[in-house]
């Protein structure tokens, strides 16, 4: 809080980035946030536009085999070694964060709008509706974390698309919860009520006075949320449910690791490093920023 | 008391039908004819009726669910198509794996999480409690099943000390059965120690805020004292019910658990059951799971009103 008082004239944008470099550990955490969002980036467009052309004059590219070098140890040439079929693990790594990456935005995404309208319409509308959509809440937190999303994933068959809907499944629950309790919050106070007093329209009151003042909240669980819904989808890739080989994600090539783990460590030590390097990027701007921010806000205890 | 038993069980009543549905459906999430799916594409219709007559599949939707429904209360979750015979038999052969597992992990768990939250908030800013939110900072960030992998390279495989994997119950030969069971459960444990550690410790800062904290204090009652005495037992009452939630977490983790270190328990029943298509046992398991999961969270429930009696008039 203090850091906000010494720049108080100072436009938005300079004051985030104050508070940013004030805070050593949400630093951390952008800059490592930045730099897998940008390789991401980087892969996506070397996918795309490429065809992997990039890649593969940086390093190797990331599907291609070579018998000869099967289960190699990290060298000059293979940094991080390779996998049992020769391809360079750190290209599948670097290919693999698009998968994570991508996942974790569409699955908040997706579970944050679904979150979104429905707690805030059960908190402004209350009444009949408010009970039904808690006693769905109450339902789908009966069901254990990993396990609704095993199964959904299990039942719709492998894919991307699939990973992010069984997800999304659960995940929007929190945010349902948050944003009804901050809206219940808001209800009451007074320029609200003067608001209405004023003949304001009911979506005008919503979107004009109460979404801008409970966007924070939604930011700092979003944020939050990212992480776990990564390891989450590492568990589902790692478990065969995600998306399937040639296609590399973080999970499958630990699955592929658990396969040789007796006779190629780095198989299973890079890719999971990967996933712990990213979700504690997001944890760390994610506890940051709920420090940085009110500590009056509504947030959930996690389950 | 009494009155407030009853209230909860109630409650529970709408969720249990709801997880029931959602159950139910979820079989309705096969792309194509569940049939079809169990039998390959090369089915022929002979077959495919004769599936959708053992299953049911053929009645309309409602009828299909009360009768799957009526089964299932009298303990008959149908059965599996891979391994013929009845998937509450196989569920419960693949129970006792799981339970040792996770008892164990459970208890690893709480060995480390409570000690290290309480000191962490009793000596609060001091090196200690940065030791300890960094330990629970790593270990939330660190996916389980990795951990996993780096405890085989290092204990099974650099320095041999425990198998790669395999189970032996306890039961059978106890040291061997620790000693096969040691990994998986420090692997399941660790994690979520980190999430009960931050808990604790929360819950550790604001009962030490609390007006009767100074009071003892005031009178004279030295630190450890008021620790031992008046914090603990009032911290410790909500860190129950975070340890209700994490049984949750112990069963999503334990499937993940159960694969890496081959453990002949549900969660890899379940996996095995994904990649062969035995709907009906995915089906059994996922409601065996929330039931167990809402039981759990009720015990606790009604644990916490024992301890807390303020609970029961709310």
């Amino acid at each position: 809080m203090e850091t906000q008082l010494l720049y108080p004239r100072k436009s938005r944008l300079t004051r985030v980035f104050a508070i940013i470099a004030a805070n050593k550990l949400l630093l951390v955490g952008s800059l490592i946030v930045f730099l897998v969002v940008c390789i991401a980036i980087f892969v996506s467009i070397d996918d795309v536009a490429y065809e992997g052309a990039l890649i593969e004059r940086i390093l190797h590219s990331p599907y291609q085999m070579n018998a000869r070098e099967r289960l190699s140890p990290p060298s000059a040439s293979h940094p991080l070694g390779t996998d049992q079929l020769g391809r360079d693990v750190l290209a599948r790594i670097i290919y693999g964060s698009r998968v994570s990456i991508q996942v974790g935005l569409l699955a908040v995404g997706l579970s944050g709008a679904i979150g979104t309208v429905i707690g805030v319409l059960a908190g402004y509308i209350g009444g009949k509706f408010d009970d039904f959509v808690m006693r769905i809440v109450d339902i789908l937190l009966a069901f254990p974390g990993l396990i609704l999303a095993i199964a959904i994933a299990g039942f719709l068959g492998p894919s991307l698309t699939n990973v992010i809907i069984a997800l999304s499944a659960k995940a929007w629950v929190s945010y349902a919860r948050v944003m009804r309790a901050n809206v219940l919050k808001m209800k009451d106070v007074e320029y609200i009520q003067a608001a209405k007093a004023l003949g304001s329209s009911e979506a005008r009151i919503i979107f004009k006075n109460i979404l801008p003042n409970v966007a924070t909240p939604m930011i700092i669980l979003a944020t939050m949320e990212l992480g776990s819904i990564i390891i989450s989808e590492a568990g589902l890739s790692f478990l065969g449910l995600g998306p399937q080989p040639p296609m590399a994600s973080w999970g499958n090539m630990l699955n592929l690791g658990r396969a040789h783990i007796t006779t190629a460590w780095w198989l299973s030590a890079f890719p999971g490093l990967a996933i712990f390097l990213t979700v504690m990027g997001f944890n760390l701007l994610g506890d940051a920023l709920a420090d940085a921010f009110d500590p009056k806000i509504t947030l959930p205890t996690r389950r | 008391m009494q009155r407030y038993l009853l209230r909860r069980a109630l409650q529970l009543v709408p969720i249990m039908l709801g997880v029931s549905l959602i159950t139910f459906f979820l079989i309705r999430l096969v792309p194509s004819n569940p049939a079809l799916a169990i039998l390959g594409v090369n089915a022929t219709p002979d077959q495919i009726a004769y599936i959708n007559s053992t299953y049911g599949l053929d009645k309309p939707i409602p009828v299909q669910y009360i009768y799957w429904m009526g089964k299932v209360l009298q303990f008959d979750l149908g059965r599996s198509i891979v391994y013929n015979q009845p998937t509450m038999e196989l569920i419960i052969s693949r129970l006792p794996a799981t339970l040792q597992v996770g008892l164990f992990a459970m208890l690893i768990s709480l060995v480390i999480s409570l000690p290290v939250g309480g000191i962490s908030a009793v000596k609060k800013d001091s090196i200690l409690d940065v030791f300890g939110r960094f330990f629970a900072f790593v270990g939330i960030s660190m996916p389980g099943f990795w951990l996993g992998l780096l405890l085989i390279i290092v204990f099974a495989v650099t320095i041999p000390i425990f198998p790669i994997f395999g189970f032996v119950s306890i039961f059978a030969d106890f040291a061997e059965g620790i000693r096969h069971q040691f990994l998986p459960a420090v692997t399941l444990g660790l994690s979520m120690a980190a999430m009960v550690t931050r808990m604790t410790r929360s819950c550790v800062l604001e009962v030490l805020q609390e007006d009767y904290i100074t009071t003892a204090r005031g009178k004279g009652l030295s630190g450890t004292l008021v620790v031992a005495k008046h914090v603990l037992k009032n911290a410790f009452i909500p860190v129950i019910t975070v340890v209700g939630l994490q049984v949750g977490f112990i069963f999503g983790g334990s499937v993940l658990v159960e694969v890496i270190f081959a453990i002949p328990g549900l969660g890899r029943l379940m996996v095995d059951s994904i990649a062969q298509r035995d709907y009906p046992v995915i089906q059994a398991l996922v409601l065996v799971y929330a039931i167990t999961f809402v039981l759990v969270n009720l015990l606790v429930d009604v644990l916490y009103a024992v301890l807390d009696p303020r609970i029961r008039y709310q």
